[in-house]
């Protein structure tokens, strides 16, 4: 299994430096001189030249490229244009915020997800199916700032139990973090778990048609432990794919989320590069991105393996 | 595209490469040859055609999509006011006048969410039919030249495939600029490769059969073994998939409108609508729960319309409950 996971990490490597290539390359297309950007209409030629030198502009795009490259490698990511800070010691400040946000989020996912495409994969065709299939395709057509507009009117204006936006950390107030998190963190739990009901009922629609299902019952085994330890195993493979899907998919969630719920996040720090067309800002946040979905599909991997000794290597 | 080749059927066999799909799915819609050619296709379509419109939810589907296609089509000939215009009623309630009332500028409701519809089914609609263009285009050439080229477009394709498209969507959007044109751009580049993996994995299943060997014997070229044998085995699954990124599309250029990465005032699509509305959630929820509403409602269609599509279109073996290609938005 190490070898595995050796394996892939070698491979997400060239994967990790034609995204960070590809976003250099789009950045070259970026409309309008950025050192004219950042230095403002009125500044004179010296300030702009300044400008040029603090962002490091001044060489052609591939030795830029290779000296990013370079500073990424230790660590540093250059300098927002907009703010003039380091794009690592942001990331770094503003990561739990995100974290805390994609792991509650994925934590409801999976808890509203996987009773739902239970109930439904046993019982294929019934009446309880066909109303939680109407409320997931629902969940799965809803857009994310539509939810959390409702959400908010509904929880926080007209009754006033949760607040509208806002962040607490952790360490100062379990409960407040937890009160501030929890409408973010369901809005972007909607589309996952109505994956994970989705790919759950169809996989134990699957399973619960196999022999061993049927000689397990046949043997007087209980519902609960065929389905719990034989069934469920079995049809965990595809709900592991979409949980490793949606980390990559909750930071871009999380774009969205943050600006509604004013959460100074990644998300909103990456809305802001955009906004500002702040290309260090991008380039780090894709970078991270990237680094986030390779070790997401990693552990899925691992998961996999786990959950399936088929697919182990010999 | 190659040139044709001059003659002799063996070395042209030859050329298809050796190597055997690897993590593709085999094949799905009707793989069959096309020799019968055009009759045996028309068929095939009147028979899915009937088999789609058995199922209820699909013809409910199909009857939004139309219903609101055509208010997007004639916004600027049906709607009771115009894209810019504003009454002295501000957040009006609903009335005979203002049939969803008014924003707190004086805009007509309805008349908003008609524009609305026609600025985000066009930008979901030209978003996915570049990325099926451009992805049908890359997965030919990777499916049919194989070797190096495939290697270098696939590597490119899994980069894409492994970002969230969302955000690809975004970052391209911000580093061309924010525009409805850019929003276009950019939702193509995220979708891209979800059509270039599905052509590619039909040619490399095609590629199998008697008949496309056969074809290559007699001295077909490439361009006729693409036309007559690859797309009519690879346009079901590509129908079925463009459905459901159409979804996606509706959703995610509502995102970036809603976001204000997208269109510019006096513009407006679903999502910035939304957007204006979310600002005075407090006093006019209607503003909000209106655009919302169409989003969820037009999507939820073209879901169920691709959903149906690929029942109708299944062999009566494979599975019905998949999806056509994993990796969504």
């Amino acid at each position: 299994m190490v070898r595995v996971a050796v394996g892939r990490l070698a491979s997400a490597v060239p994967l990790i430096l034609l995204i960070t290539l590809g976003t250099f390359v789009l950045g070259q297309l970026m409309p309008g001189d950025q050192a004219y950007a950042v230095a403002g209409p009125d500044a004179s030629s010296e300030e702009v030249a300044q400008v040029r030198r603090d962002l490091d502009l001044e060489d052609p795009p591939p030795i830029r490229y290779a000296r990013w490259l370079g500073d990424a490698a230790q660590g540093d990511l250059g300098v927002s244009a907009a703010t003039r800070r380091p794009v690592a010691e942001e990331l770094g400040r503003r990561w739990p915020v995100t974290a805390s946000l994609g792991i509650v989020a994925l934590s409801l996912s999976l808890a509203l997800g996987i009773p739902i495409g239970v109930a439904q994969g046993l019982r294929p065709g019934s009446w309880l199916d066909r109303a939680l299939l109407a409320l997931v395709s629902v969940g799965l057509a809803a857009p994310a700032f539509w939810l959390a507009t409702l959400l908010v009117y509904l929880l926080a204006v007209q009754r006033r139990w949760l607040p509208a936006l806002g962040y607490v950390e952790f360490g100062e107030s379990p409960a407040e973090w937890a009160r501030h998190i929890l409408m973010p963190a369901l809005t972007l739990a909607v589309v996952g778990a109505a994956e994970i009901a989705r790919q759950l009922r169809a996989a134990l629609v699957g399973v619960m048609q196999q022999d061993h299902i049927r000689a397990a019952t046949a043997r007087g085994l209980s519902p609960r432990v065929v389905v719990g330890k034989h069934a469920l195993r079995n049809a965990s493979l595809p709900v592991l794919t979409i949980v490793g899907l949606r980390i990559g998919q909750l930071l871009a969630g999380a774009v969205v989320v943050e600006e509604m719920f004013e959460l100074h996040g990644l998300g909103s720090y990456t809305l802001d590069a955009i906004l500002n067309q702040d290309f260090a800002v991008v380039q780090g946040v894709v970078l991270l991105t990237a680094v986030v979905v390779v070790a997401a599909n990693l552990l899925v991997d691992v998961l996999y393996f786990w959950a399936n000794p088929k697919a182990r290597p010999a | 595209m190659r040139e044709r080749p001059s003659a002799g059927g063996a070395s042209e066999a030859r050329r298809w490469p050796a190597t055997q799909p690897k993590s593709d799915r085999g094949p799905s819609g009707p793989l069959r040859s096309s020799k019968s050619g055009k009759q045996a296709s028309d068929s095939y379509v009147r028979r899915t055609g009937a088999r789609l419109l058995r199922r209820p939810s699909a013809v409910v589907g199909l009857a939004v999509v139309a219903v609101f296609g055509l208010a997007g089509l004639l916004a600027p000939v049906v709607s009771p006011y115009g894209l810019a215009e504003t009454s002295s009623e501000f957040r009006a309630g609903p009335s005979p006048d203002h049939w969803l009332g008014t924003d707190m500028i004086g805009k007509d409701t309805f008349s908003q969410l008609l524009f609305g519809l026609r600025t985000s089914l066009w930008a979901s609609l030209v978003a996915v039919t570049l990325a099926v263009v451009v992805g049908t285009a890359i997965g030919l050439c990777s499916g049919y030249f194989g070797g190096r080229t495939d290697q270098v477009l696939m590597r490119m394709v899994d980069a894409i495939l492994s970002f969230p498209g969302l955000l690809t969507a975004m970052v391209v959007v911000g580093l061309l600029g924010p525009s409805v044109l850019n929003a276009m751009i950019g939702l193509s580049v995220a979708f891209m490769p979800l059509f270039a993996r599905l052509v590619r994995g039909q040619v490399l299943a095609v590629r199998e059969e008697n008949y496309v060997k056969a074809a290559l014997v007699v001295g077909a070229g490439p361009g006729r073994i693409i036309r007559r044998h690859v797309l009519p085995n690879v346009a079901p699954s590509l129908v079925v998939q463009a459905f459901m990124t159409l979804g996606f599309a509706l959703l995610a250029e509502g995102a970036l409108a809603f976001l204000g990465l997208s269109v510019r005032p006096p513009e407006t699509s679903l999502g910035s609508m939304l957007r204006r509305g979310f600002g005075a959630v407090n006093e006019t929820p209607r503003l909000v729960l209106v655009p919302g509403l169409a989003i969820t409602v037009l999507t939820l269609a073209f879901n169920t319309v691709a959903d149906g599509l690929r029942d109708a279109m299944a062999r009566p073996t494979a599975a019905t409950d998949r999806d056509p290609v994993e990796g969504r938005l």
